[in-house]
């Protein structure tokens, strides 16, 4: 809807140049100038590399974004193929966000949901209400996704999704529980966390026929050598419940 | 009970319920600092009321809170009748409002302005830590403290977020010692985002064990607010399990439509639970060495909008709250109330930082905000205690 006299149209000054723009013009602005692809490939880097961009690559990565008329399939060959993206120091060197670790658990595991709401549940309990960021600035990601809290309900949630029990795996939601719940926001989402969680389940038989053994599996879940010694003589589910414990799970 | 009164009381519950633990014994000379978030940007003008002043009633027709219902604090300013429960911490003189508090060059939207607030940075800075974390680090807690700083039902750590303070982010005291197991606490870290963690593991495990061994094992609090205990208990024993700083969230004050009602429940909340944190620090015998501080990302506009409500302004009304409470200010109450206690912009809030759909509706018609405020100067902020 445009409603022309809501808008001022006087001349504006944007970035040095001045004029009656409108929307896509001021918008052209911004493309004209370098640092708008360097502030893309900061974000592609810090999203895929590791925390702390590298100014000359950052550089380089802006320039083929920008020349490739901001085509992204080019920047992100780019950043794919960089000897950043591939070295070793830069393995397990950013935190997986609720959304990657909650998503990437159910498929590692292969866990089949009949319903995602427990899934986005806990990606809100863990900080990250899937859709819904705290302010236009989106997320701020990467260590601040750590807390004691987050952690601990990070740790809590692998544990419950990976818990050994034998009864069949419920086929939908457990009924949701209406009388008013005591408790603030937080700990009532935490409890919808730990029911929905009840409604998962691995199913371990068909697990282990595929799961990868000893060093493989060690490789298929952690980005890193786990940060504590895993024991000899835990094998196939019981490593598994082990190694997503383990620190290093967080990081990709 | 209903869905008002277990709202009323949550938000500081976690709160109540933790200080028996932690804030025991007035540890090594440390005192504590309990900061009270008002998210969303408290209304500073129907939180302290200049009731007398014309300007009030004629700039919020059908917002102003009536003046025979006003909480009279002096001749000028009272406060809102949902705050009833802070008169005795008032009448004991231990209760002090900062009026007009806010900072050059205010920020109109919600994260920005927060973040200026939380780190204490200008309004053109931005700084990684908050300002309580760079306190702590400078000065750290004495050992044997559970943590620097708690936050308690937030996401973020706020003031309290990076540097090397140990802060711990809890919803419930119990669950928390409960899932601490989860915490391995030690190992080596290959690089930042792993020792990052390896931290957090190890400050849950240390937080929790000084948590879990408290000396009294009683509920000191009921839930419901009109049993809370009258009498002191016996006094407990000393131990050196504290804590530096304690901060809580009460979020809903971004009340651009309908605010009379909704605003008087918050208002409540806010009472009853600073009441509740008194009594507990009266219990544990902590009162006489806490201060409890309000803040908020900015107040509100002086003039209401079409919607029953108020959209931002710049500047808000703490309470500071204990036998700790900031000293009488020499500065000079401002002239006009409405230049300090919320000092008015010109702004509209679409543009404050993506808010759009906070915008009041002024039924299509665009009209042109008067801006009476604009002229006068910033003034000192003005303390009533």
């Amino acid at each position: 809807v445009n409603r022309p006299a809501w808008h001022d149209p006087g001349p504006k000054t944007v970035l040095g140049k001045t004029g009656r723009f409108d929307g896509s013009e001021v918008l052209d602005i911004l493309l004209a100038r370098d640092e708008t692809a360097e502030f893309v490939a900061g974000k592609l880097w810090r999203e895929f590399v590791s925390s702390s961009p590298d100014a000359v690559e950052v550089r380089r990565l802006g320039a083929v974004f920008r020349d490739a008329k901001y085509e992204v399939k080019p920047v992100m060959r780019a950043l794919l193929l960089s000897e950043a993206f591939w070295a070793p120091e830069n393995r397990g060197a950013l935190v997986k966000s609720p959304v990657e670790l909650v998503v990437g658990m159910l498929r590692v595991f292969d866990v089949r949901p009949m319903d995602l709401r427990a899934a986005a549940i806990v990606c809100a309990v863990l900080g990250q209400n899937p859709f819904a960021p705290p302010n236009v600035k989106g997320w701020p990601g990467g260590e601040a996704w750590i807390n004691s809290a987050t952690l601990l309900g990070r740790k809590q949630a692998v544990e419950r999704l990976l818990r050994n029990d034998d009864r069949a795996a419920p086929q939908a939601m457990p009924a949701m529980d209406m009388r008013a719940p005591a408790g603030s926001r937080e700990e009532r989402l935490r409890r919808a966390m730990e029911r929905g969680l009840a409604a998962y389940q691995v199913d371990w038989a068909r697990w282990t026929r595929a799961a990868p053994e000893g060093e493989k599996l060690q490789h298929l879940l952690l980005a890193l050598e786990p940060a504590h010694e895993i024991p000899a003589a835990a094998t196939g589910p019981e490593r598994a419940r082990r190694l997503a414990g383990d620190p290093v799970f967080q990081l990709k | 009970m209903d869905r008002r009164d277990f709202l009323r009381f949550t938000a500081v519950a976690p709160a109540v319920a933790i200080l028996p633990r932690l804030a025991a014994a007035a540890s090594e000379g440390r005192r504590l600092l309990i900061l009270v978030e008002l998210k969303g940007g408290n209304d500073g003008l129907n939180t302290v009321v200049p009731y007398a002043d014309a300007n009030y009633e004629r700039l919020r027709p059908r917002l102003a809170i009536a003046r025979e219902q006003v909480i009279a604090l002096d001749e000028r300013t009272g406060l809102h009748p949902s705050l009833e429960p802070m008169l005795a911490t008032w009448k004991d003189g231990k209760l002090a409002v900062v009026q007009g508090l806010g900072y050059p060059d205010p920020n109109l939207s919600h994260f920005r302005s927060i973040e200026i607030w939380d780190t204490a940075s200008k309004s053109d800075e931005y700084l990684d830590t908050g300002w309580l974390a760079r306190a702590l680090t400078r000065s750290p807690s004495p050992k044997g403290f559970a943590a620097d700083g708690i936050v308690v039902g937030s996401a973020d750590l706020g003031p309290l977020a990076g540097g090397t303070a140990r802060t711990i982010a809890l919803t419930n005291p119990d669950q928390f010692v409960r899932n601490a197991r989860l915490a391995q606490g030690e190992g080596e870290g290959r690089n930042a985002a792993l020792r990052h963690i390896l931290k957090v593991e190890s400050d849950v495990q240390q937080s929790a064990r000084r948590i879990a061994a408290r000396a009294n094992s009683a509920p000191l609090f009921p839930r419901d607010p009109s049993a809370m205990p009258c009498a002191p208990r016996p006094s407990l024993p000393p131990t050196r399990r504290g804590v530096s700083a304690i901060r809580l969230t009460l979020a809903g004050f971004d009340t651009h439509a309908n605010q009379l009602g909704l605003h008087a429940t918050l208002l409540r909340q806010l009472g009853e639970g600073l009441a509740a944190l008194r009594a507990a620090l009266e219990e544990v015998g902590r009162w006489d060495d806490t201060l409890v501080a309000t803040y908020s990302e900015f107040g509100r506009r002086p003039r209401g909008n079409q919607s029953n409500g108020t959209d931002h302004g710049t500047a808000g009304s703490p309470l500071r709250d204990g036998r700790r409470r900031a000293r009488r200010d020499s500065s000079v109450p401002p002239r006009r109330w409405a230049a300090s206690t919320a000092t008015a912009t010109c702004r509209t809030p679409s543009i404050s930082g993506g808010t759009t759909r906070h915008s009041s509706r002024d039924g299509g018609k665009p009209t042109r905000r008067r801006c009476w405020a604009r002229a006068t100067k910033p003034c000192p902020a003005r303390l009533i205690s």
